[in-house]
C-alpha cells in the first residue's frame, strides 16, 4: 500500500514537472539573434585557435539545444548579394565582406529581452574581440508567421 | 539544394504611409509568395521582426549592451531558402511582391556548412 502510495505521489510529481515545461515552452518568446563580425574573426585565427573557436561555440550551441532554448543556428559564408529595387529595376551588389557583416545567425526561445540578452552574453565567442549580436524579437503577423 | 538566408531591409516601414487596406493587400500578397515557396519546397521558414531589439558587444573586458536604435538600414524579416546555387536564389527573392510597394532590399547569404556546428 505504501509502495503504491509512493508510486502514485511520484507519478503526479512526474506529471506536474512535464506540465510546467509545457507551460514555459508554450510563453517563451522567439528570437532572432544576428552575429555580426568585422571581417571574418575566424579565418585570421591560426588553426589550432579555429579549431578551439568551434569547439567552444558548438558546445555553446549543444547545451542551448540540450536546455530547449535553440529552435536553429548557422553559421553563413562570407559572400552574397544585395539586391535593390527602383522603379521596377532591379539592381545586384556584391557584400563587402571586410566590413561589418552578419556571419551567422541563432534562432533563441526565451522568456523576455531580459533572458535573450544573459543567454547572448554566454556566448563564448566574445572571448575574442571583434564580435556583436543583434537580438531581435520575432513579430507575430497573420498571414505570414 | 543548398540553404540560403535572405535579409529584408528596408530604411523605416516603406508601407508605413499605406492605408489599413493597402497594408492588408500587402501582407497578403507577402503571404501568398511564402506560401507558394513553402508549397514548392524552396521555402524552410519566413518571419517578420519587431522594430525593436537590443545589441550585446564585448569592450575592454566586459559585455556591454544596449538598445538597438538604427536609423538607417534596418532588417524587417528574414527568408530561409532552398536553392541549387546563389543565382537560383537571387531569382526568388526578385519574385517577392515586396519589390511593388516601396523600397525594400534583400540580402541572399549562402548558409556555410562547418562541422561540429550545424
Amino acid at each position: 500500500m505504501k509502495n503504491l502510495m509512493l508510486c502514485t505521489l511520484g507519478l503526479l510529481f512526474t506529471l506536474n514537472c512535464l506540465s510546467q515545461t509545457s507551460n514555459e515552452k508554450n510563453t517563451q518568446k522567439e528570437f532572432m539573434y544576428f552575429v555580426y563580425s568585422d571581417g571574418n574573426r575566424v579565418t585570421d585565427l591560426s588553426s589550432q585557435k579555429q579549431q578551439l573557436h568551434i569547439k567552444k561555440i558548438g558546445d555553446y550551441i549543444q547545451n542551448l539545444a540540450k536546455s530547449g532554448k535553440l529552435k536553429d543556428a548557422q553559421p553563413l559564408e562570407m559572400e552574397g548579394v544585395l539586391i535593390g529595387s527602383k522603379k521596377g529595376n532591379f539592381n545586384e551588389k556584391s557584400l563587402n565582406k571586410d566590413k561589418k557583416i552578419i556571419s551567422g545567425y541563432y534562432h533563441i526561445l526565451a522568456n523576455d529581452m531580459k533572458e535573450a540578452i544573459a543567454i547572448a552574453k554566454a556566448d563564448p565567442r566574445f572571448e575574442e574581440d571583434g564580435w556583436e549580436i543583434m537580438i531581435r524579437p520575432i513579430k507575430k503577423v497573420k498571414g505570414i508567421n | 539544394m543548398k540553404e540560403f538566408m535572405l535579409f529584408i531591409k528596408s530604411e523605416g516601414n516603406p508601407i508605413a504611409d499605406f492605408s489599413p487596406e493597402q497594408q492588408q493587400e500587402h501582407v497578403q500578397k507577402v503571404g501568398g509568395f511564402i506560401k507558394k515557396m513553402m508549397e514548392n519546397g524552396h521555402m524552410k521558414s519566413a518571419q517578420p521582426l519587431e522594430m525593436e531589439g537590443s545589441i550585446v558587444s564585448f569592450k575592454n573586458g566586459k559585455h556591454i549592451d544596449g538598445p538597438f536604435n538604427e536609423t538607417k538600414e534596418i532588417i524587417s524579416g528574414y527568408y530561409h531558402l532552398l536553392a541549387k546555387d546563389l543565382k537560383e536564389a537571387i531569382e526568388i527573392a526578385k519574385e517577392d511582391p515586396r519589390f511593388e510597394d516601396g523600397d525594400w532590399k534583400i540580402e541572399v547569404r549562402p548558409v556555410m556548412n562547418v562541422d561540429g556546428i550545424n
